[in-house]
């Protein structure tokens, strides 16, 4: 049991460390922070990071990291708390949040929703920690077995599945998912360093911003068609604690579906550039096809609900296995949190873990305490929240369209991002007059470029052979799966229309 | 530390005077520091300098980020800011050097809308490889990819990256080919590259210090070796004497800027980062090296890295579309 | 409801889709250079993509012309759609000119006549309310580099 012993020695090591008391403290501040900021629509963990970055400086290292650490879970959070509460995600990976959460917010369970959401995550947190301890090792040797010919195959099989997340028909899921793969094309094409679709406007020739495009299509386009409505009354609900708690049924639902998302989470966290999106919405999709009410998803389902959101927090755990161990960014806040470590003098790296176990076991250990935190700070916040809900929606909407232009403005300080806000609201607006559902089109743009980054990569790399695909035992794995749903669904689509 | 308040308060001093605030008592209100990375390596080193010149200052140093577009739009905002000094742009070879041959037109006019101050620092690039590639020299290199190169891959960020343009420079002298594979996430070039997709890329010397077991540099640019890798040999050793892969990092104002506050915003980053101090946590672990060069120096080196960057542009027939 | 009367909204649907994929495709033929699947150039995957989508579009319109309509479909709310487009276009292109104050007021007057309800001197006081929540939160709390006037 030479793996429980350095398991145990580490978690002593960490815990001696992480339960200083100025660590719990930064700890608890960071968590507080984030969570706060993260509310905010627009601002996600990185803009949160990098603005208090400079307040971190004059904080011991460890500290600093744990600090920031907790702001990264905080923010987290609070991006979801928005999405059940407004229909407005936090950040774009947070819109899977809006399937199931919003409208269990709209019946009046807003609380429940914000119950169910800080377990699973705390749950899902705790959990993808628990393997980065375990497992780091492992989990980045089959991360290494992915090529791009298999990252490409599973990206396909991510927006396969995202395109059934919708709630009309599959075949409008696919339509909606392949608009967000063409929007993801707008830009500097990295393979030939061609502007396509960009009009001679600089403000394209890095793409379509993911904040303004998720804060248009879900923000603007939610006032729009809330506003002036008189069905929009507030939500009677209660604050009590107690009418916060799920039942006993849905419990039986919730617990099995976070141990699904959990997982999923977890492998697909080690797979650096897949973007946090693809495995929320692949859990989303796993549940729907896997529950008894299938009907249930899209109108308040706890499962699509509780899965995502452990799948993300323990994604998030084990996102950091390559940025610790390789000192390589997993995304663009663990950048910052690498950023971080320079700037107090460690250098990020395989290193870090044998020269500086203190650090590096106490940084582990503070993420289950921020998770604890996180919990305790939230489960009386929730009372806070759902009051939100009571504000008159007359009153309420201006506030989320200024704190969204507020946000996205904030972020580059670019009045075109504001116009993208804009065109996205109305284009999401005529979507929902087309009765066509948002959702996989932010998957399809939050994947569009690594994907077809890979595709091309894939076929740079065989000379353009597509059978790679059907060669390789995972990706001949995934693109089967792909076939399946695409077969039955087709299926389907034809006997509807008979 | 900076306290919010004492932003605001220097934001609403600045509003109030404006463009009326002299040379002499530069800098009394905020500067801004504008770069086009937000979350990179070099945001983290430009947030230590920026702490260390506001000690100098005693004002607050405010670090703006635009990002996109090779740097256009972070240079473009800075040339179209007030010439007070108050808005530094900081920026790469891109802007100073490639960026008027890669694209066919520019918002601001790159000869004259800013005013180059320093450069700050030097990146020296080397030849990296995989270990299991089973080469140790420069020439069991070259050998290799003469016999095989078009089964070979070499990554990049994209097109007119430095670690394209460099590469080339490299294949083009040595005279063979290699297949160019290009990546937009750092995580998964370095990830192809471990797991044996990509076989060599130019960059600097942090991923070899960092995996001496599985990446061998073969080479590096430099006068002399450098004194973390004391085995590595440069590229003029390696037979390149006319190779050079660096890239820099460079500030400007914009165009109209008084002369003294010129000076003083040189001098005072050069005090910044020529401390020893800064060298040893700051630059040597980034690979980076300290060039603090005046205006006169910094506008001089850019006079004649521009013509060479024009012809190899020209060369690999690279243009990227505005 | 039998209603006898053909999914025209999703027969809608079906043809935009197909003109967008099509015009997508058409335009990446005719402006970016195709290239082999071994070396894609930067026309090859947006092609695709518009054909995939033209065909998707075909089959919802096909199939929605053969079938009745099951649900009522949203209308469009010209009112409310004016009222966010006035407010977001304010903001955009007075918060440099002006600053942060006086634009974020603009755009909570303008957003907040969505909603027929909202007469003018709640829209006044709503206005100066979040204003000065927004820039407790942004600029004093967070400070950001937001500049509250620019007069």
């Amino acid at each position: 049991m030479d793996l429980l012993t350095a398991f145990t020695d580490h978690l002593s090591l960490g815990l001696s460390e992480a339960l200083a008391p100025m660590n719990l403290w930064y700890c608890f501040l960071g968590v507080f922070l984030g969570t706060l900021v993260g509310v905010l629509p627009g601002l996600g963990a990185l803009i949160t990071i990098s603005l208090l970055l400079p307040f971190t400086y004059q904080l011991p290292v460890e500290g600093a990291l744990i600090m920031l650490a907790g702001v990264y879970f905080g923010a987290d959070f609070g991006g979801g708390t928005c999405s059940i509460l407004l229909g407005v995600p936090g950040h774009p990976a947070a819109a899977v949040d809006v399937l199931d959460g919003y409208p269990m917010a709209k019946k009046g369970r807003g609380g429940v929703a914000l119950f169910i959401k800080s377990v699973a995550s705390a749950w899902g947190s705790i959990f993808g920690i628990l393997l980065l301890m375990l497992f780091a090792p492992l989990l980045a040797r089959f991360a290494r077995q992915f090529s791009p010919v298999e990252y490409t195959a599973l990206m396909a099989l991510g927006l396969v599945a995202a395109a059934t997340v919708g709630r009309g028909s599959m075949l409008k899921g696919l339509a909606t998912m392949v608009i967000g793969l063409i929007i993801a094309t707008v830009g500097t094409d990295v393979n030939t360093g061609f502007q396509r679709f960009t009009f001679g406007l600089t403000g394209l020739s890095d793409g379509i911003s993911l904040i303004a495009l998720a804060m248009g299509l879900f923000a603007v386009t939610e006032v729009i068609t809330s506003a002036g409505q008189k069905s929009v009354s507030p939500v009677k609900a209660s604050y009590r604690l107690r009418d916060q708690l799920p039942s006993r049924g849905e419990w039986r639902r919730v617990w099995p579906a976070m141990l699904r998302g959990s997982g999923l989470g977890a492998l697909f966290g080690a797979l650096p550039g897949t973007s946090g999106g693809m495995a929320t919405f692949m859990s989303y999709a796993v549940e729907k096809k896997l529950s008894r009410h299938p009907e249930e998803f899209g109108h308040g389902a706890v499962e699509g609900l509780a899965a995502p959101e452990a799948c993300n927090n323990a994604g998030i755990g084990t996102a950091m296995i390559p940025s610790l161990t390789l000192g390589i960014p997993g995304d663009a806040v663990m950048a910052l949190l690498l950023a971080a470590m320079m700037l107090h003098g460690i250098q990020p790296g395989p290193l870090v873990m044998v020269m500086e176990p203190q650090l590096f076991w106490g940084l582990i250990a503070s993420f289950w305490i921020g998770t604890v935190f996180l919990l305790i700070l939230n489960i009386p916040l929730i009372g806070v929240w759902v009051r939100l809900l009571q504000i008159p929606y007359p009153l309420l909407f201006p506030g989320i369209v200024l704190f969204t232009c507020i946000g996205v403005y904030s972020t580059a300080h670019s009045t075109f991002d504001l116009y993208l806000v804009l065109l996205f609201g109305l284009f999401g607006y005529l979507l929902h007059l087309l009765r066509l559902d948002v959702v996989p089109l932010v998957l399809g743009v939050i994947l569009g470029q690594p994907f077809e980054e890979n595709l091309r990569r894939s076929l740079l790399l065989s000379d353009g052979d597509f059978s790679v695909f059907v060669t390789r035992p995972i990706s001949l794995a995934a693109v089967a799966l792909v076939a399946v749903i695409l077969a039955f669904s087709i299926r389907r689509a034809l006997r509807a229309s008979t | 530390m900076r306290k919010p308040t004492q932003i605001l308060t220097a934001t609403i001093l600045g509003a109030m005077f404006g463009t009326q605030a002299f040379a002499q008592s530069y800098p009394d209100h905020a500067v801004t520091l504008i770069h086009a990375y937000p979350g990179g390596p070099m945001d983290a080193v430009m947030h230590v300098v920026a702490e260390k010149l506001s000690e100098i200052w005693g004002q607050p140093v405010v670090i703006d980020t635009r990002p996109g577009a090779n740097e256009i739009i972070s240079a473009d905002a800075v040339a179209t800011a007030e010439p007070d000094g108050y808005t530094i742009f900081v920026g790469t070879e891109s802007t100073f050097i490639y960026n008027p041959y890669l694209y066919a037109s520019l918002p601001y006019d790159p000869n004259t809308a800013l005013t180059p101050v320093s450069q700050l620092f030097d990146i020296p690039f080397g030849l990296l490889v995989r270990a299991d590639l089973g080469v140790d020299t420069v020439d069991d290199f070259v050998a290799m990819m003469r016999a095989d190169g078009m089964n070979h891959s070499y990554g990049s960020f994209g097109v007119g990256n430095i670690m394209h343009v460099g590469m080339e420079q490299f294949l083009g002298a040595a005279g063979i080919e290699m297949r160019h594979v290009p990546y937009r996430v750092a995580g998964q070039l370095m990830q192809d590259m471990f797991g044996g997709t990509i076989d060599a890329v130019v960059a600097s010397a942090i991923m070899a210090n960092r995996f001496p077991d599985q990446m061998h540099m073969l080479m590096i640019d430099g006068d002399s070796r450098m004194a973390a890798l004391p085995d590595v040999p440069t590229f003029a050793e390696a037979g390149f004497p006319d190779l050079h892969i660096r890239p820099i990092l460079g500030i400007a104002v914009p165009q109209g800027t008084p002369e003294d506050v010129q000076a003083t915003i040189q001098q005072s980053f050069a005090q910044v980062i020529t401390d020893p101090e800064f060298v040893g946590s700051v630059v040597i672990p980034n690979g980076y090296e300290t060039v603090a060069s005046t205006p006169a120096e910094f506008q001089a080196f850019i006079a004649e890295q521009r013509p060479i960057s024009e012809a190899l542009v020209n060369d690999l027939g690279i243009h990227l579309e505005q | 409801m039998a209603d006898e009367t053909r999914d025209l909204r999703d027969v809608l649907t079906g043809v935009l889709l197909a003109g967008l994929g099509l015009a997508v495709a058409g335009y990446a033929l005719a402006t970016y250079r195709l290239g082999t699947p071994a070396a894609m150039g930067p026309g090859f995957f947006p092609t695709m993509l518009g054909g995939v989508l033209a065909a998707l579009g075909a089959a919802i319109g096909l199939a929605a012309w053969r079938r009745t309509r099951p649900e009522a479909a949203p209308q469009p709310k010209p009112r409310a759609m004016l009222a966010v487009t006035a407010g977001i276009l304010a903001f955009a292109l007075t918060v440099r000119a002006l600053g942060f104050v006086p634009s974020a007021f603009l755009l909570v007057l303008c957003v907040g006549m969505a909603d027929a309800t909202n007469h003018l001197p709640r829209l006044l006081l709503l206005g100066a309310a979040l204003t000065l929540l927004s820039w407790a939160i942004f600029v004093f709390g967070l400070g950001m580099p937001l500049s509250a006037f620019n007069l």
